[in-house]
């Protein structure tokens, strides 16, 4: 578990943090996951898939549901979208790599960002996408698709 | 099934974040054993998913690694507690006994310590035992692959063994041309293979067209795709041959061959 924290706490709390826009709120979520997959590590099925993605679901889970308690869900949503990577205070973050990151993901234009981010990090489904960008459901899929394969090419020419 | 529209459906993607039903989550993780195309277009999601979800990354407030590490670690010990009432339950004796007493502390104290013993030792079980399945699950996938790899070869070596599969070897004709290329022709089924990779470089709008010489004219084979490495199998078959040559062609082929463009060509003896 220690080693699951020192790789990916920083990222993990990161993704509560984006979803449930508190500190406090975020540390619980994050607590409150490890906990969870420290009780369900017999469930994880390495056949399945990567430890970080099902960990990465969990998390996401966990800051969802306690945004929904919170009853902020709604209030959230609307400005979440708008917070700009790279307007991200630069204190809170520590490596060099992740910088990298974000300003290769500057590059990719807004509209594709906001699908991926509202897609993978704040956990909206495919059909959830399609009804808040009033977007057909084939074009969220497809866009989603290029978009995620746009960053590809972008990081593929970074390294 | 279209592997490729599968992947490009969507519903990976959708695997990778969890909103899929059980059905389908079940369907995905059945077509990723089969596919090797969607295995690979799910490890490239997860990693895309990786690098992406990096950037997010933020340091936690000061102490939230110790709160947090001491929160997993009590969530353990209370499950393991549990043995431990049961401890002086069964201690019972007669109220206000000192000995007794002393004896449900002291019974207390051991189960307390073997619960911390126990904690840690199933703590360290479920580490290795999550290692080992990571291991044993490796090792059940390479065995997979060796598997269809001997499967493949031991195809090849019945075939190889055939008296009716004719190995012919095309010889060059053209001075400048100095590529061998080997026929394999299945004399049971009409089936023709050959391995292009000796053969020269052509220009972009060129393509190699193999032929079949029957009853004294050439009858077209089929041409090989340019970009294609590896083992080709000729799109037609013919159960009789007096020779093969290959020539070189504009793209799409020609009906009657270009014969000052033959670049190899084997008489069957």
């Amino acid at each position: 578990m220690e080693l699951l924290y020192d790789n990916y706490g920083d990222t993990f709390y990161g993704i509560a943090f984006k979803i449930v826009n508190d500190e406090g709120l975020a540390t619980d979520v994050l607590q409150d996951a490890f906990v969870k997959v420290w009780k369900k590590s017999e469930n994880y099925d390495s056949s399945k898939g990567r430890l970080f993605t099902w960990v990465l679901s969990i998390v996401r889970n966990q800051a969802i549901d306690a945004l929904r308690k919170s009853g902020r869900r709604n209030e959230i949503q609307g400005d979440m979208a708008d917070v700009s990577i790279s307007n991200e205070p630069s204190g809170s973050v520590d490596q060099d790599a992740v910088m990298d990151t974000k300003t290769m993901l500057s590059k990719l234009d807004t509209d594709k960002r906001k699908l991926i981010e509202h897609s993978y990090i704040l956990g909206y489904s495919h059909p959830e996408i399609a009804e808040k960008f009033n977007m057909p459901l084939g074009t969220v899929k497809t866009r989603i698709r290029n978009a995620m394969k746009e960053l590809r090419e972008i990081f593929g020419n970074g390294r | 099934m279209d592997v490729k529209e599968y992947i490009k459906s969507g519903i990976l993607e959708e695997y990778n974040l969890g909103t899929l039903s059980p059905q389908e989550t079940k369907e995905v993780e059945c077509m990723r054993k089969i596919y090797p195309e969607i295995n690979e277009a799910l490890i490239e999601i997860e990693e895309d998913l990786e690098v992406f979800a990096r950037a997010f990354s933020r340091k936690p407030p000061a102490g939230t690694r110790e709160k947090i590490m001491a929160a997993v670690q009590s969530e353990k010990r209370e499950e393991k507690i549990i043995p431990i009432q049961q401890v002086p339950k069964s201690e019972e004796k007669p109220a206000g006994n000192r000995s007794g007493m002393t004896w449900v502390a002291a019974a207390a104290i051991l189960g307390f310590a073997f619960a911390i013993w126990q904690f840690y030792e199933n703590q360290n079980k479920s580490l290795e035992i999550a290692a080992l399945k990571t291991e044993n699950n490796q090792v059940k996938s390479e065995y997979q692959s060796l598997e269809m790899k001997v499967a493949e070869l031991n195809q090849g070596m019945e075939e190889m063994y055939d008296p009716m599969l004719k190995k012919v070897v095309m010889n060059p004709v053209m001075d400048d041309v100095e590529s061998k290329v080997s026929v394999f022709w299945n004399q049971n089924n009409g089936e023709i293979r050959l391995d292009p990779s000796t053969l020269p470089e052509i220009a972009e709008n060129e393509q190699f067209q193999l032929w079949v010489i029957r009853d004294g004219k050439p009858v077209d084979m089929g041409i090989l795709p340019k970009d294609q490495k590896g083992s080709l199998m000729a799109a037609q078959k013919t159960m009789k041959a007096e020779a093969f040559a290959l020539t070189i062609e504009p793209l799409g082929g020609r009906e009657q061959p270009t014969m000052e463009k033959m670049v190899v060509m084997a008489p069957i003896a």
